[in-house]
């Protein structure tokens, strides 16, 4: 199993991460009964990578988050991960037609956006109509 | 650049938009609508987009151009050991607006002949594109298409398109191992403005233009209207037939305040017993006394209007058989016309905040404010007209509206009645009926809300739209004989409009995303920055359960593309 370290400088919510390779491990073992969704690698090396804090799996075919490398005792470390399911299955759910309920270059200022901001007073503004009332007549009414 | 260009007033078809290739850098491999390694647009705005339902009959032609500009020799324009070879010219209909989608394309090639290349039945398929190739010989080879559309089923109201301008180029050898296609891509937007289309560079959009609407809107299967939603036009009614000149017992003068003390003194003249030779002199004039005494019954009104009556030809007035010497105009009509003229005001936010937060009050000169909802005046114009009748000084206003959002144009969208008159007592009978009127015009305001909701102060379309409650006035005139409160009042119309204050952070659109209400595929978003998908079908792809959990939740907390 070989295990690819990256260092991540995408938010985790991104879909196609920024990733920079530091370098493969090939002695990387699952053991015991994982979870391949939070699988703890062990891996037998001398040392890992610098600044890492993603890796991908050849095994599983997944990319992991990583979290704080533990050493069990010289030359033998352990991975915690979390599956990165946005990175790891892009190319699956990529053609997936969906509604878009919120973007932020498509977009439609007319539907009604429940986060948006305003004050809490408001600002009055009169106009006025071009031709005002500015005359009086007298009207005489007779019979005859 | 490729320069579009409408054929300006889009009243009717034929449209022509020419496309006229200038300047262009072949040695840069531009990217846009097309994407080198997928003949697929990646663009959102169509080229031209029409959905004015008014400009459309039951069969129309329009004519899309693609040409260099005539006498460019392109072999003169390539770049390195290659040149301009093929061409690619793609026609992708992406919505049709009517009950039905069956409509036939003919897309002809206008060289000299006029073969039809292609048909297409456009029948609510994704996939409408047609693409055509040329390859000719001659570098100056101009081309022209026409598209020909004929709607078969007599409903079509509209139609938004892309067109597509790809060059291609090749190696001196004919070999088409040299180079990737580069193609020159066609983006600009034509936005609708009146009858007019207008350029919009892209570029110039930025978060003030929060007010764009999507491309498509996320109701009903693609945006097409269930029917014909244009309005009718509801305007101010014209002047009854029927007026007091008619009748032929009345005589009604404009008369000026110098007439009047002439009048007084014609009907009261001072009396000189001294003058008075004889006894005939004296029962002359006691019977003078007498007769134009009695006349003043003959007076039925004295009042002031706030407008200028529609007058003709002087007389001498009359009262009864009496035949005075003073002349004043006659009235010509009971009815006056009087048009306060139209405000326009745009939308400030260009968003929903201009509808769902703006409030507005109109005040009506002689009637008081009334509520007014920013569909019938935001984005179009709001005027306001009043008909005044003369004899009694009562009036209809009414409002009009113009308005794109709401679908409006010159319609009455309310009336209101009341009465604007100064009644000026003229004997002690008419000061005491003018006492009674102020007793009756206090009643009439004391149920002014309940006759504000009757059918016959309200326009019907309105009390469908909007709650009796928003036309209740909040100021009330008193009305009848009695209009002295009215007239006291303000005399020009305004608008009296709360505007919200917004707060939007530069950021928002990154952080927050902004409502699209979209359809469009994951990798097509590719790019377009924070997105949220509240709800998405992803069964059948072999991703497990859980994952597929965890997705839907990180799509519907928003990620980034």
């Amino acid at each position: 199993m070989i295990l690819t370290f990256y260092k991540n400088l995408s938010d985790p919510k991104k879909v196609i991460k920024n990733i920079t390779s530091l370098g493969a491990i090939q002695n990387c073992v699952l053991r015991d009964e994982q979870n391949i969704l939070d699988p703890v690698f062990e891996v037998a090396s001398a040392a890992l990578p610098d600044d890492f804090n993603y890796v991908y799996c050849d095994y599983t075919g997944r990319y992991y988050f990583t979290g704080n490398a533990i050493m069990v005792r010289t030359g033998l470390w352990r991975i915690p991960c979390h599956v990165d399911v946005l990175s790891s299955h892009y190319e699956k759910y990529k053609t997936v037609s969906a509604t878009i309920t919120r973007n932020e270059t498509v977009r439609n200022g007319y539907l009604i956006d429940g986060n948006y901001k305003t004050y809490a007073y408001k600002e009055c503004v009169t106009r006025k109509f071009p031709v005002a009332f500015d005359t009086d007549s007298l009207i005489l009414i007779t019979v005859g | 650049m490729a320069v579009v260009k409408s054929s300006g007033v889009i009243t009717k078809f034929p449209i022509l938009i020419d496309v006229e290739l200038d300047n262009i850098d072949f040695s840069v491999a531009p990217s846009g609508l097309y994407s080198a390694n997928a003949n697929t647009y990646v663009g959102n705005n169509p080229i031209f987009r029409s959905d004015n339902a008014a400009i459309f009959s039951d069969a129309f032609t329009f004519d899309i151009q693609t040409a260099f500009p005539v006498g460019t020799d392109l072999a003169t324009m390539k770049a390195g050991n290659r040149r301009l070879s093929q061409r690619k010219y793609v026609f992708d209909i992406v919505q049709v607006y009517g009950n039905n989608h069956y409509m036939k394309l003919h897309f002809k090639k206008i060289d000299g002949s006029t073969t039809v290349i292609e048909n297409m039945t456009f029948d609510g398929a994704e996939n409408n594109v047609i693409t055509i190739e040329e390859y000719p010989n001659n570098p100056n080879h101009n081309v022209a298409f026409a598209a020909r559309i004929r709607d078969t089923r007599h409903d079509l109201t509209g139609i938004a398109l892309y067109v597509g301008f790809a060059v291609q180029w090749r190696a001196d050898n004919f070999s088409y191992s040299l180079g990737q296609p580069s193609y020159i891509f066609i983006q600009e937007t034509l936005e609708e403005n009146g009858d007019q289309f207008l350029y919009v560079d892209e570029n110039d959009f930025n978060d003030e233009d929060y007010g764009d609407e999507s491309s498509e809107d996320g109701y009903g299967i693609d945006g097409t209207p269930d029917f014909d939603h244009s309005s009718d036009v509801i305007g101010v009614p014209s002047d009854p037939t029927v007026s007091t000149g008619t009748v032929g017992f009345m005589n009604v003068y404009n008369v000026g305040q110098g007439a009047l003390s002439g009048l007084g003194e014609y009907l009261f003249p001072e009396l000189d017993p001294s003058q008075w030779s004889d006894v005939t002199e004296v029962l002359r004039g006691i019977a003078g006394i007498f007769a134009y005494r009695d006349s003043i019954q003959y007076v039925v009104d004295l009042h002031a209007i706030p407008v200028t009556p529609v007058t003709g030809a002087s007389k001498y007035i009359k009262l009864g058989a009496l035949e005075t010497d003073i002349s004043q105009p006659v009235c010509s009509s009971d009815y006056v016309n009087f048009d306060c003229g139209t405000i326009s005001i745009p939308e400030r936010f260009r968003n929903f905040l201009d509808y769902t937060e703006v409030s507005c009050k109109i005040y009506i000169p002689f009637f008081g404010f009334v509520d007014l909802k920013p569909e019938y005046w935001a984005s179009g114009s709001i005027g306001l007209k009043y008909k005044f009748n003369v004899i009694d000084g009562s009036f209809m206003a009414f409002l009009v509206s113009t308005s794109s959002k709401s679908q409006l144009a010159n319609t009455v969208i309310g009336q209101y009645s009341g009465s604007a008159c100064l009644h000026l007592p003229v004997v002690a009978a008419s000061y005491g009926s003018i006492v009674s009127g102020l007793i009756s015009g206090s009643a009439a305001m004391a149920t002014a809300g309940t006759k504000e909701t009757s059918p016959g102060s309200v326009s019907g379309a309105m009390e469908g739209a909007m709650t009796a409650g928003n036309f209740q006035p909040k100021m009330s005139q008193s009305n009848d004989y009695n209009c002295s409160a009215a007239y006291l009042g303000c005399r020009e119309a305004y608008l009296l409009i709360e505007y919200p204050v917004q707060s939007f952070s530069a950021k928002y659109p990154h952080d927050s995303g902004l409502p699209a209400n979209i359809t469009r595929t994951i990798q097509s978003m590719l790019g377009s920055g924070y997105t949220v998908i509240e709800s998405i079908d992803l069964s059948g792809l072999g991703i497990t359960e859980t994952e597929i959990a965890e997705l839907k939740d990180i799509f519907a907390g928003g990620f980034y593309l």
